[in-house]
């Protein structure tokens, strides 16, 4: 506790304070920025921190890493072009509800839910990082696959109107994911000689592509109709209602706050993952346990709520292996390994042997951090919020733009923004079509993990399938998937036989 | 009073320093960009990132680093050819992305003389490790529990990795299982986690003396943090994977510039950052000069071929 206090101290200096928040803002405003992303804002900011004590580095580097994530909201709701993949469940929610003229109200539930989960998540990071790590440790190849076939059975809930569209996207997503050198063999798939893709489609361009882009490309088919809507949306002039979070909103609001903080801080600790994972798990559990399943899509502030708690919550806690163990759990953790490394400290646990005091100062740093965003995430709002006035046809190009920036920076140079544009034209069919580019995302970012921890279980099982019995959390896990299974084919079924009744009854 | 021929001859001296000189006297006067050919965050990034900091300040200019990771370090590589050859644009790459990947991947049409070398820095230490709780110290010793163990496993993060158990069980009648792995975190996870008997490292297995253990060496000498543990070739095995992160220019390069970098370069490896940072990644400091780098990247060329050549790989 002492340490902890120690840690403290040494942050709660004018200069350290500023670097934090200067670190936030830089997160935030990246955040915010469709295409630009926390992967690259960290990365770039690595040398900038040289000339700076290790406490402070560290800590404006997490602070970059938690503002995006909160700032990636912004985008999402918008303009439905959102700044993260992790963000796409927010703009489900968030944009109907901008239209709706409740902009501020979306935009501040994004930011609670994002500090709420976010803050929670290092409390467990500071409090159980050790004990975590060890039981992280349990879950094996074997058990995450179960982990991860489960998390596939949330498809069904997201598919939208149509179930079998929601698959044929998720397939599509899983065969996007198989691009690149087969992880066994070294057999390049799909690769048509192209030598970029021996690593597969990047993740950051397809995203920008399918999400942003393709909006993009939407609304400027629909620009006309869209500046109508927003200056009607002006003139009625908001009521108080529309631009505050109520406390009827919080009644909705609070368990998905709940559901999705344990799930991100869950999907953190787990390597691999990552916060898209985190946010979907999220949002599909929000809306199957929600009381008006029907308004999610519309405009269910709950969901907002749901997606950005998760995918805040899975930053910090992403930070668990790396620190009680030295691996890192996340794309995120792993650039701040060479951070630390640079710095003079060797993550893992004999940073805490060697340097308590750094390390309470970091967890300081990174409470101290959770509060910053809050307030620079409320003041920046209002700024933020105007970007709905301003006309279709100045934000396109803009937005369009700084994609392109993103996919280049993302995607190693030109290469990425051809798979840009190419996602773009994809995604583009797929909303006019209406099949759901959520569960696209979800098959393409779970294709690969899930196919990696197959194949590993296979090998660690010895190919008998019976040694399974020696891992009770898979079996677990698999017997979940078997019930939720189960429980929606009984679901569809009920619909099909009162679709049926309907039909029979004579209209009079 | 100077002839003509005279006068001719120091106006011709005079135009070619005028010309010459510039070039030398004011590399570099703008910033550099330092290739890298993997992710931010993995062992040659972090290494590369406190050189560039070192050589960036012993040059005046800053270096920037950029990474182009793919196909082993061979997109950089790649992309190196394409650059201009005026010291503005170098990569730091691990050797075997020219000695070894080459043998393994049709597509890297490269060769070792399409480049010019400024020097290396640290080593890699490959080596075959096991969970620190294990009953085997030693290659022979796993032999034997693998033996009295069918169905042992093992961890393999590239094809390097299944090579050198391939040649190991070749005509043994083991049974072992090839676990595939995601770079060095997921080997790491699965040692940690006691899921797997064995393990293939490219060197990060010496951040973690208190969980994992050292099996084997894979490189041509004994390593420090296991002075008793055999290298493979001791053990009887013909195999070796040295590699160590080299400073590569394009071939046209200018020799004056060459020569500025390789100075740079000689001048960081005795710059305290960078041995402490080679202390804490436990990357030895394996320093050489552009010449016998250039020399170490044809051995390791020759040996690597031979060894591919032995164990029937072919390239894909």
């Amino acid at each position: 506790m002492e340490n902890l206090i120690g840690g403290f101290q040494d942050i709660l200096t004018p200069v350290n304070i500023a670097w934090i928040a200067l670190g936030v803002t830089i997160g935030y405003v990246v955040g915010v920025l469709p295409g630009l992303g926390k992967g690259t804002a960290v990365a770039v900011a690595i040398p900038l921190t040289y000339y700076i004590s290790p406490l402070a580095a560290i800590a404006l580097l997490i602070g970059i890493a938690k503002g995006s994530t909160a700032g990636s909201a912004v985008s999402a709701i918008l303009l439905n072009a959102p700044g993260e993949p992790s963000s796409a469940p927010t703009a489900l929610d968030g944009y109907p509800l901008a239209r709706q003229g409740k902009a501020h109200k979306a935009l501040k539930m994004g930011l609670f839910a994002s500090v709420i989960g976010d803050f929670i998540s290092t409390l467990v990071l500071i409090v159980l990082a050790a004990p975590l790590a060890e039981y992280a440790l349990l879950i094996g190849p074997v058990e995450l696959c179960a982990i991860l076939l489960f998390s596939l059975t949330f498809i069904g809930g997201l598919s939208g109107s149509s179930l079998s569209k929601g698959m044929i996207a998720a397939c599509f997503g899983i065969l996007c994911s198989t691009v690149g050198l087969e992880i066994e063999t070294a057999i390049p798939r799909l690769t048509f000689g192209v030598l970029e893709l021996q690593d597969g489609l990047p993740l950051i361009p397809v995203a920008i592509g399918m999400l942003a882009t393709a909006e993009m490309i939407v609304q400027m088919g629909n620009h006309k109709s869209i500046d109508q809507q927003t200056s009607l949306l002006d003139e009625g002039n908001a009521s108080r209602e529309d631009k505050i979070v109520l406390w009827e909103d919080w009644k909705y609001c609070i368990p998905a706050i709940g559901r999705g903080t344990a799930i991100g801080t869950v999907v953190g600790i787990l390597p691999g993952l990552g916060a898209s994972v985190g946010s979907f798990l999220s949002y599909g559990a929000t809306k199957k346990a929600s009381k008006r399943p029907e308004l999610f899509g519309k405009g269910a502030i709950e969901g907002v709520a749901a997606a950005e708690s998760a995918d805040n919550a899975v930053v910090p806690a992403s930070l668990v292996p790396l620190f009680a163990i030295g691996i890192p759990g996340s794309v995120i953790a792993a650039i701040l390994i060479a951070a630390f490394i640079i710095h003079g400290v060797t993550p893992g646990p004999m940073m805490f042997v060697e340097q308590p005091r750094l390390v309470y100062g970091i967890y300081a740093a990174m409470i101290c951090a959770s509060l910053l965003l809050l307030c620079i995430g409320y003041f920046g709002l209002r700024f933020f919020a105007l970007v709905t006035k301003v006309p279709m046809r100045m934000i396109i190009p803009v937005v369009l733009f700084l994609c392109a920036i993103g996919a280049f920076l993302q995607g190693d140079g030109i290469f990425g923004v051809m798979v840009m544009l190419a996602f773009g034209v994809i995604g583009f069919l797929a909303k006019k079509l209406e099949f759901s580019f959520v569960t696209f995302l979800i098959g393409f970012v779970i294709g690969p993990s899930f196919e990696l921890t197959f194949r590993q279980s296979i090998a660690l099982l010895n190919r008998d399938i019976t040694q399974i019995i020696d891992r009770p959390i898979a079996i677990a896990f698999i017997v979940l998937t078997v019930l939720t299974i189960w429980r929606i084919a009984v679901a569809n079924g009920k619909k099909n036989q009162l679709a049926q009744k309907d039909s029979e009854i004579p209209k009079t | 009073m100077l002839s003509n021929l005279g006068l001719t001859f120091v106006a011709a001296s005079f135009g070619t320093a005028v010309v010459a000189g510039p070039a030398l006297a004011e590399y570099p006067d703008r910033p550099i960009t330092m290739m890298i050919g993997y992710k931010a965050g993995g062992g040659t990034d972090t290494v590369g990132r406190v050189l560039a900091k070192v050589m960036g300040e012993d040059l005046g200019q800053q270096i920037n680093i950029l990474n182009k990771a793919g196909a082993g370090g061979g997109i950089a590589t790649i992309k190196l050819k394409k650059a201009k050859p005026d010291g503005y644009t170098i990569l730091l790459n691990p050797s075997t992305s020219l000695t070894l990947n080459p043998y393994l991947v049709k597509k890297l049409t490269y060769r070792i003389d399409d480049y010019t070398y400024a020097g290396m820095l640290t080593a890699y230490q490959a080596a075959l490790v096991a969970p620190i709780d294990r009953p085997y110290n030693n290659l022979k010793e796993f032999l034997a529990y693998a033996k009295k163990n069918p169905g042992t496993k093992y961890a393999a993060l590239n094809s390097t990795a299944r090579m050198v158990m391939n040649v190991i069980t070749k005509d043994s009648g083991l049974d072992i299982s090839i676990v595939p792995v995601k770079g060095g975190a997921g080997m790491l996870a699965v040692v940690f986690g006691g899921q797997v008997d064995l393990a293939y490292s490219g060197g990060i297995h010496q951040q973690h003396p208190t969980k994992i253990k050292l099996i084997a060496a894979g490189t041509s000498s004994r390593q420090p943090l296991g002075p008793n543990i055999p290298t493979l070739r001791e053990d009887g095995y013909d195999m070796s994977f040295d590699s160590f992160t080299t400073l590569i220019v394009p071939k046209k390069t200018p020799k004056a510039i060459v020569a500025k970098l390789e100075a740079a370069l000689a001048k960081a490896a005795k710059n305290p950052d960078i041995i402490a940072l080679s202390a804490r990644v436990s990357f030895p400091m394996a320093h050489r000069n552009g010449a016998d780098a250039t020399a170490e990247m044809h051995r390791q060329w020759r040996d690597y071929g031979k060894l591919i050549k032995a164990t029937g790989t072919t390239a894909k």
